[in-house]
């Protein structure tokens, strides 16, 4: 019941952000819609990252490795929540605590590396339905980490050392996998789609 | 034609790529319209793997990271199917891939830098074999792990960011 209930959630903030606005892709934009995202790129940083002969591929390329260590802990994390990998023989609370600034500064990262990237060419990530769908879904792992930090996660160390996580803790992992996969997808397809 | 963009490949090699690019394989993931993208993503997915397992290994050879307090040799013998099973899906993947434009890849800087890193990784990783882990039993349980681990361990984590870098290059340079 609970995975039901999450899943409706998740599925809702990713819908509700592609969405929201996915009446507008493929017609006229809205006066007032353009302006914004033109000049965004006409910004200094807009216009560098987008005319330098090296400057978009380094930042992107950074944002590649970055998914490394993002989904990389992520993975680590949710695999220890499911008493798998190689963590599982370690307490869930101290993985959780170790992996916790791994995430948070690579995500940080990320966010750095994505909006560059975006200010560079915004009009045409913002038309992009990859890069809508990219946001929605990093929106709902989001969410997922903090239906987590706000439910299991208080009680764990009541828990850690049981050999099954509860289960909200158990959906947390594997929606967060799911997610990441289809995160790393959407976000090759914003060169395509 | 392809003839002034030959650039350094030889008539030989040339011949060769022509004939990988004209394999159905090598066809079918070009004139795709989504094969080429997805395939990459799973080539990323396996990065994060690969990549990732490979750092959580050198840590512990550093005497660093979550793993510090298991023996060495209990990690290395837990990583090394990851590693393994993940590269195996790195080189399906980076194969298909490759047969998609074997000419254009063969021709740009990036990728043949990017398998001199995938070379030099893999010797580094022979060496460590031969070396330092024949004897990690004595080791293992250490607080500081032998200097041949810990160079094993930079030179691994130092390549394997610089072959990521690269392969985003692919495309660019």
């Amino acid at each position: 019941m609970r995975l039901l209930v999450r899943a409706m959630l998740l599925s809702a903030a990713a819908l509700a952000l592609c969405g929201a606005t996915f009446a507008q892709t493929g017609n006229p934009p809205l006066p007032g819609e353009t302006p914004v995202f033109k000049w965004l790129e006409s910004t200094s940083v807009g216009t560098h990252v987008r005319e330098s002969d090296w400057l978009f591929p380094v930042i992107e390329a950074v944002h590649v490795l970055g998914i490394v260590f993002l989904a990389g802990a992520g993975t680590l994390l949710a695999m220890r929540l499911l008493n798998r990998g190689f963590l599982r023989h370690k307490p869930a609370s101290e993985v959780a605590a170790r992996l916790q600034p791994v995430m948070w500064w690579s995500f940080a990262l990320m966010v750095t590396t994505g909006t560059l990237m975006f200010i560079s060419e915004a009009w045409q990530c913002y038309t992009s339905m990859a890069f809508r769908i990219k946001l929605g879904l990093l929106l709902s792992v989001g969410l997922n980490a903090l239906i987590f930090q706000l439910g299991a996660y208080r009680t764990i160390k009541t828990w850690e050392k049981d050999p099954v996580a509860p289960a909200s803790a158990r959906a947390a992992a594997w929606v967060s996998m799911l997610l990441w996969v289809c995160i790393v997808f959407a976000g090759r397809g914003i060169a395509y789609w | 034609m392809d003839a002034t963009a030959a650039g350094t490949a030889s008539p030989t090699i040339l011949h060769i790529l022509k004939a990988i690019e004209a394999t159905w394989i090598g066809r079918g993931v070009r004139d795709s319209s989504w094969l080429f993208p997805f395939i990459e993503s799973i080539h990323m997915l396996g990065i994060v793997v690969l990549v990732g397992t490979s750092i959580l290994l050198d840590l512990r050879l550093l005497g660093r990271g979550v793993l510090r307090d298991r023996p060495a040799s209990e990690v290395a013998a837990r990583a090394l199917p990851v590693l393994w099973g993940s590269f195996a899906v790195m080189f399906v993947t980076g194969t298909l891939l490759f047969a998609s434009k074997a000419v254009d890849s063969y021709e740009t800087n990036s990728f043949k830098l990017k398998m001199l890193g995938l070379l030099l990784v893999g010797v580094n990783a022979m060496v460590f074999q031969l070396g330092p882990y024949r004897r990690i039993a004595q080791w293992e349980n250490a607080a500081v792990t032998p200097g041949s681990a810990r160079v094993a361990a930079w030179v691994s984590m130092t390549l394997w960011i610089a072959i990521v870098l690269l392969g985003r290059g692919i495309a660019y340079w």
